[in-house]
């Protein structure tokens, strides 16, 4: 054993620690510092045992990006940022591009808290489009579709799009909460976006959804479906709902199913009796992740496109934030 | 999302994805961005083109533009195999829903849809198909009941129809037309409330 006095160590290298298991402790009285490989951790003897030394990361204030346009991006943790939380929405499932079919499926919204990132490291953020011409949605995500994702409405010619945690054509979502998007059914209103908390309304389900609420059906060939309710980015808010007419089973367009936690509606459905009104050519998804509407017979047929998605990165320990709802807003 | 994108450049080349520009303000806080570094430039996007009925768009890639970087689009028509893949899946959902509604519809190789053997008459007043007789038959404006009940329960004349959004007025026990603006959310169902 070497004794040193008062020793400066001239690089800018390392000092590496003695390591060991548990089992290998020894110690020259108070003061003795070790690495413990059973722990992962550095430890320091204070001369009546041993206490595990961990590296508390300095508190940094909150701060959120928001991408809502589809698209690859990189985003760079700012110093001191060591850890963020995420959800992302994924795009609907566009409308049938055929006459009288049917809308499209809505995306998966997947949130997950206390991702470790690297101050000055890039990470990739993914925001998936809406679908067109009976095309799926884009998967939306950050860092991986395994980490944490919103899969992309299927749509009828584009079937389902996997990912875990789906219903049917709904998408699916990653994370450690979320929901899957609404299912549009054949002939049926589209579905809405996936929920903090819970799905979206399936096809013409009058009913509150987790997410955003599904377009309506409609009765004749002739007019088009509505389009699925989006689900907002800014945190769980109040439930969207499945479109209800009085002209429901009579000849009416499927209306448009309304927006979850601050979502935008869904877009009308083709209505030939309202020439300035909604028509196939816009009969979108609300916005975030609902699926679009399917066209009717009087307009040629090009169907709504799904709701675009979303990703949000919010950050901060001198404020507690966390998905579903922990002050998730801007602040 | 309106805010400006950058991106990192090395040896003249763009490199990684885009960032917003508050992104780059808060991980990189020395920026000048009215005399930007050399390893940064600014980025725009440009949507994703709507591919044809046989046309596959790929991309984007990111090309150089001045001193601008900006997607690019690469739109190629499908090969006879991806046509191939596209109408079969086409004819395999059609055969699926046509089961319950419509048989006689046939497909239309330019569109990749199906379509009815008849064209529907363009004389601008819809129609719907019966399948029955093969043929078109012109639809009459909807007749609405007398009366109906809206989602909160009361009892009202029907929601008026040509756009514009209307107040239900007890008194008059009719509706009262507030704007010609299209229709907001749930006025089919859930009346505005009553004028203060």
């Amino acid at each position: 054993m070497a004794t040193l006095n008062d020793t400066t160590i001239n690089s800018a290298g390392y000092l590496r620690l003695p390591q060991g298991n548990t089992g290998q402790r020894g110690q020259n009285g108070a003061g003795s510092i070790r690495w413990n490989t059973d722990q992962g951790a550095a430890e320091i003897y204070n001369g009546s045992g041993w206490s595990r030394v961990d590296v508390i990361a300095p508190p940094f204030p909150p701060g959120q990006s928001t991408y809502t346009s589809p698209g690859t991006y990189t985003w760079t943790a700012p110093s001191p940022v060591s850890v963020v939380h995420v959800a992302a929405i994924g795009g609907g499932g566009g409308g049938a591009n055929t006459w009288a079919q049917q809308g499209g499926s809505g995306s998966g919204l997947g949130w997950k808290n206390n991702i470790t990132v690297s101050p000055g490291s890039g990470y990739t953020v993914v925001v998936g489009g809406g679908g067109g011409d009976g095309q799926n949605g884009g998967t939306s995500y950050f860092q991986s579709a395994s980490t944490v994702a919103g899969y992309g409405g299927g749509s009828n010619y584009g079937g389902q799009t996997g990912g875990p945690n789906g219903n049917s054509r709904g998408g699916g979502y990653a994370g450690d909460g979320g929901g899957a998007g609404g299912n549009c059914q054949s002939w049926g209103g589209a579905g809405g976006a996936g929920g903090y908390t819970g799905r979206g309304g399936n096809t013409n389900e009058f009913a509150p959804a987790g997410g955003g609420g599904s377009g309506g059906n409609t009765y004749s060939s002739t007019f088009g479906t509505g389009g699925g309710g989006g689900t907002g980015i800014y945190g769980q808010g109040a439930p969207g709902q499945g479109f209800y007419t009085p002209w429901s089973g009579q000849n009416s367009p499927g209306g448009g199913g309304l927006g979850g936690s601050g979502g935008t509606r869904g877009a009308y459905g083709e209505n030939p009796w309202n020439g300035t009104g909604e028509n196939s050519n816009n009969m979108y998804g609300g916005q975030y992740g609902g699926g679009g509407g399917g066209p009717g017979t009087s307009w040629p047929a090009v169907a709504g496109d799904g709701g675009p998605g979303a990703v949000r990165v919010i950050w901060g320990t001198t404020v507690s934030r966390s998905w579903p709802s922990t002050n998730t807003g801007d602040l | 999302m309106d805010e400006e994108l950058y991106i990192r450049m090395l040896n003249g080349r763009p490199v990684d994805h885009p960032m917003l520009r508050s992104n780059v303000e808060s991980a990189f806080p020395d920026i000048d961005f009215n005399n930007l570094p050399h390893w940064l430039a600014r980025f725009e996007r440009v949507e994703k083109p709507r591919a044809g009925v046989y046309e596959i768009v790929n991309g984007p890639i990111y090309v150089i533009d001045g001193d601008l970087i900006r997607d690019q689009w690469v739109v190629r028509p499908m090969t006879e195999d991806e046509i191939l893949i596209k109408q079969n899946r086409v004819r395999q959902t059609a055969a699926y829903d046509q089961g319950n509604r419509v048989t006689s519809w046939i497909f239309d190789e330019a569109t990749c849809s199906y379509v009815t053997p008849v064209p529907m008459p363009d004389d601008g007043f819809p129609y719907d198909w019966h399948e029955p007789s093969q043929t078109w038959v012109r639809i009459p404006p909807p007749v609405l009941p007398e009366i109906i009940e809206g989602q909160d329960g009361i009892q009202r004349k029907p929601y008026p129809r040509g756009g514009g959004a209307w107040r239900w007025d007890e008194a008059t026990v009719e509706w009262v037309k507030v704007t010609d603006e299209p229709p907001e959310v749930g006025t089919f169902a859930v009346p505005l409330p009553p004028e203060e």
